[in-house]
């Protein structure tokens, strides 16, 4: 027994270093995953129709683009800062949908925006579950767009005004969304990857 | 199996690598010590969390900080550091997220890159499978029901496709650093280990070879390997030391000699194996004698280096000198066989002059130089190089020093006289000067008897015994003219014996023709001339030299004529001038002849050339009451002895006296 004890204390050092080896490639993992993954993007037969109700009449028969962001998220606080950054299509008419605990960033409404505060479970009533997303819809209320804002996460261009004149033209495919989960269920889901990160 | 090779270093560390590897493991880990305090800094800028980034750094710097401490292997230690390495590129990623996340990405590849260091191919695999299997544990945590997975997957793949591409050239930068830079290492130490073989094996050769062995400059710097038995003979020379400096540690006199002659190497005026010869090579020390030789070291000149050979060649010389004894010993033998009077009579001259010698004060110089010039001579004459030898190293020794030699200087010349009158001795078996008849005067004599001749008559045929025939010294002098012709290349010399039935005293002619010899050398060696020379002058090419013996009344006259050039007036003018000697008169320029230092010659030889013999001759036969005159033009030289007759032997019939059975009388000599 006290041979074993001593060939365990020998090798104690290499054990305790396999053990780290193990603990910080999981953990590295889950902080990939939540880097490589992308969160859901919305159902447009829901998302529509609930877009389409919140018009204003100075909205109606417009080009309308939507802007789902998340207080909380630092993506969101990205596009926040891009909107109030860039100029705007002047043919669309954009509406900011702001979720979580903080405010919205009073420079949205300076800059233009509509802006309308809701709830997390009313966005996934109308199929949108992560942030920040971009939804385009024509004067009819046809999601044209729903997806993410860049190419790639922290991708260094927002395409948003790319993606609005292609939509334009007619439907197109969405980017990855790129961000933070925001209904419940996509949060629980996203809680069960490794992570030291909240 | 070849790759397999190539990643895998051997499993033995050398001492090198090792030290270089904790070095390096050291330093890597300060390294990724740095990078807690900076991702700290990253995360509070791009406001991801910099308490949890010092929480994730520090958690992995737990992984070399506990290797580095605790495991004994520096090569596990450095594989450590290659996954550490990665995690921390990819909590950069994390940490850095933002518009520059993309660039974060770059630093796996720097990290990658940097693990070259280790100078082991598994460090860079180690960090190359971590990124991978980093990305493949994530596959095992998404869950599939809940994400995309069409997005960004293809990223991964170019990740990936960069990690191998960077991770071949920096495994084989790696097992390149091990093999060229750690690995030289080895191979210099195999190498080290193989030249100290072999010095190893030349030092025992050097040390046991008898030789002393060692190079030198050509500027004269010494080298410092060199055989034991320079030590042993030279002892260790000082740190600096030049080869010539060396040498003046046991000889001062040499060193400067050799450091002379080596400038003349140097000077390359002389072709090198001439000036290697001018190099003293003789040097004497406590009883050894060592011979130096200078060989040059390299194929062509000019020569860096030189190989100095010392050789001990006292038992060489030894049994050199004991073969010389021997040999003389044996002439000796031979010359009482022959000549049992004569050579007496030399050797007690012999043992007067020696005699003489250390009687000799510091003023008489002259005196010396005569006694020693005339010992050489008649040593030659009789065969006894050794001695003549001597004697020549004695008068290089006054020319040198103006001045008497000391005692001590003639140690070696008594020792050898005295054995030499040892042999002498033990073979005449200590008897006194006998008195030798030959068998034609015994006849004579014994018919005068019978015929009843008058008492007078009979007392004169009887007194005349004691007389010996001049002829028997000048057939030695004419033997030693001819040896000394042939090695002068003056050909064979033609020597007439003119004795006329002389008959002389040997006990006071004894210092006569200790002198005679003197005359007979200067005429064959100034006097003769070479045959060649002797047809351009119209001469027959065979010179002549004519020993010729008269008596009269009152006198006895000795002649040497010789047909050669004759005397060269001009040059004993010259020296004569130099000497302040009066020179108006031909009676002066004989009289300076016959002055001691006065030579006609261009340089010293063993044969003549100082000035001495006719200076010795004139002194000898003045104190004989006689005197000399020399008669000389281009047809020849005659110097004249002219001595006062003895009381008058009785005139013998002029023949040739043979060699013939004698008869020896016993009895005191008066």
């Amino acid at each position: 027994m006290s041979a074993l004890f001593v060939r365990v204390g020998r090798h104690a050092w290499s054990a305790a270093l396999g053990a780290w080896f193990l603990l910080i490639l999981g953990i590295g993992a889950g902080l990939l995953a939540r880097h490589l993954v992308a969160l859901p993007a919305a159902e447009a037969d829901r998302a529509g129709p609930a877009i389409a109700a919140m018009r204003t009449p100075a909205e109606q028969g417009r080009w309308l683009a939507v802007h789902v962001l998340y207080a909380e998220c630092r993506c969101s606080q990205r596009i926040a800062s891009h909107l109030v950054s860039t100029a705007r299509p002047e043919a669309w008419s954009e509406l900011v949908l702001w979720t979580g605990e903080a405010p919205p960033d009073p420079e949205l409404q300076r800059h233009g925006f509509r802006v309308e505060r809701t709830t997390r479970e009313a966005l996934a009533l109308g199929g949108i579950e992560s942030a920040p997303m971009l939804l385009a819809l024509d004067p009819e209320n046809h999601v044209r767009y729903a997806g993410g804002y860049t190419e790639r996460k922290q991708g260094p261009v927002v395409e948003d005004r790319m993606l609005l004149e292609r939509a334009r033209a007619g439907a197109i495919p969405g980017l990855p969304v790129f961000g933070c989960a925001v209904s419940e269920r996509l949060r629980v889901a996203m809680s069960s990857l490794p992570s030291v990160v909240p | 199996m070849k790759l397999l090779e190539f990643l895998v270093l051997p499993p033995e560390i050398s001492e090198f690598e090792r030290r270089y590897l904790q070095r390096v493991n050291r330093v890597a880990l300060a390294f990724f010590a740095l990078h807690v305090p900076v991702f700290v800094l990253v995360a509070w800028a791009n406001r991801t969390g910099p308490w949890l980034a010092l929480a994730l750094t520090s958690a992995v710097l737990a992984g070399p900080a506990i290797a580095v401490h605790k495991l004994a292997n520096p090569r596990t230690v450095s594989v450590v550091h290659g996954i550490a390495a990665m995690f921390f590129g990819g909590l950069l990623v994390h940490f850095g997220q933002g518009p520059l996340q993309i660039e974060m990405h770059f630093y796996f590849f720097c990290l990658l890159a940097m693990c070259a260091v280790f100078g082991n191919p598994m460090v860079i695999l180690a960090g190359a499978a971590t990124v991978a299997l980093h990305h493949l544990v994530v596959w095992l945590v998404l869950p599939k029901s809940v994400f995309n997975y069409s997005a960004a997957w293809w990223v991964v793949a170019v990740h990936a496709a960069f990690v191998v591409l960077e991770s071949i050239p920096a495994c084989y930068i790696a097992r390149s650093f091990f093999d060229n830079v750690i690995g030289l290492e080895k191979i210099v130490q195999a190498r080290t280990a193989a030249l100290d073989a072999r010095n190893r094996d030349m030092r025992l050769l050097l040390d046991n070879v008898r030789q002393g062995f060692l190079t030198i400059g050509a500027d004269g710097s010494l080298a410092k390997e060199r055989s034991a038995a320079v030590d042993r003979w030279l002892g260790a020379p000082a740190e600096g030391d030049s080869w010539f400096d060396y040498l003046g540690r046991v000889s001062q006199s040499f060193a400067d000699g050799s450091r002379a002659a080596w400038d003349q190497v140097r000077r390359d005026v002389l072709p090198l194996d001439v000036a290697l010869d001018l190099m003293p090579h003789t040097l004497k020390l406590a009883g050894a004698h060592l011979q130096l030789d200078y060989r040059p070291i390299g194929a062509s000149e000019p020569y860096e280096h030189y190989l100095v050979v010392i050789t001990d060649v006292t038992a060489e010389l030894a049994r050199e000198q004991a073969e010389i004894e021997r040999r003389e010993a044996m002439e000796v033998f031979e010359r009482i066989l022959n000549d049992r009077t004569g050579t007496e009579s030399f050797f007690d001259e012999g043992s007067r002059i020696v005699a003489g010698l250390t009687k000799a004060g510091e003023g008489d110089l002259p005196l010396v130089k005569r006694l020693v010039h005339t010992l050489k001579g008649n040593a030659t004459l009789f065969g006894l190089d050794s001695v003549a030898t001597l004697c020549h190293a004695l008068e290089d020794r006054m020319a040198e020093e103006d001045r008497t030699p000391p005692p001590e200087a003639y140690g070696a010349l008594l020792e050898r006289w005295a054995r030499l009158a040892g042999d002498v001795a033990r073979i005449v078996g200590g008897r006194g000067h006998g008195i030798e008849v030959d068998e034609a005067g015994y006849v004579t004599l014994e018919k005068a008897v019978r015929r009843r001749e008058a008492y007078g008559a009979l007392l004169e045929r009887v007194h005349s015994l004691r007389y010996e025939p001049v002829t028997k010294r000048f057939a030695q002098f004419a033997e030693q003219a001819r040896r000394i012709a042939l090695r002068l290349d003056k050909g064979d010399l033609s020597v007439i014996i003119e004795d006329n039935g002389v008959r002389i005293d040997p006990g006071t002619s004894a210092s006569l023709w200790a002198s005679f010899i003197h005359a007979v050398r200067n005429a064959v060696d100034h006097g003769i001339e070479s045959p060649s020379a002797r047809v351009l002058a119209k001469k027959a090419p065979r010179g002549t030299l004519v020993l010729r013996a008269n008596e009269d009344e009152d006198r006895i006259v000795l002649e040497v004529v010789d047909d050669g050039k004759g005397i060269d007036w001009g040059a004993v003018r010259e020296r004569a001038l130099e000497q302040g000697l009066p020179v108006a008169t031909k009676a002066d320029l004989e009289a300076a002849l016959f002055t001691d230092g006065i030579s006609t010659a261009a340089s010293v030889t063993d044969i003549s050339g100082r000035g001495i013999g006719m200076g010795a001759l004139a002194h000898d036969v003045r104190a004989l009451g006689g005197q000399v005159t020399v008669e000389s033009s281009s047809a020849g030289t005659t110097v004249r002895m002219t001595l006062p007759r003895e009381p008058a032997p009785r005139r013998e019939s002029v023949r040739p006296v043979a060699a013939g059975r004698g008869v020896s009388i016993e009895g005191a000599h008066n």
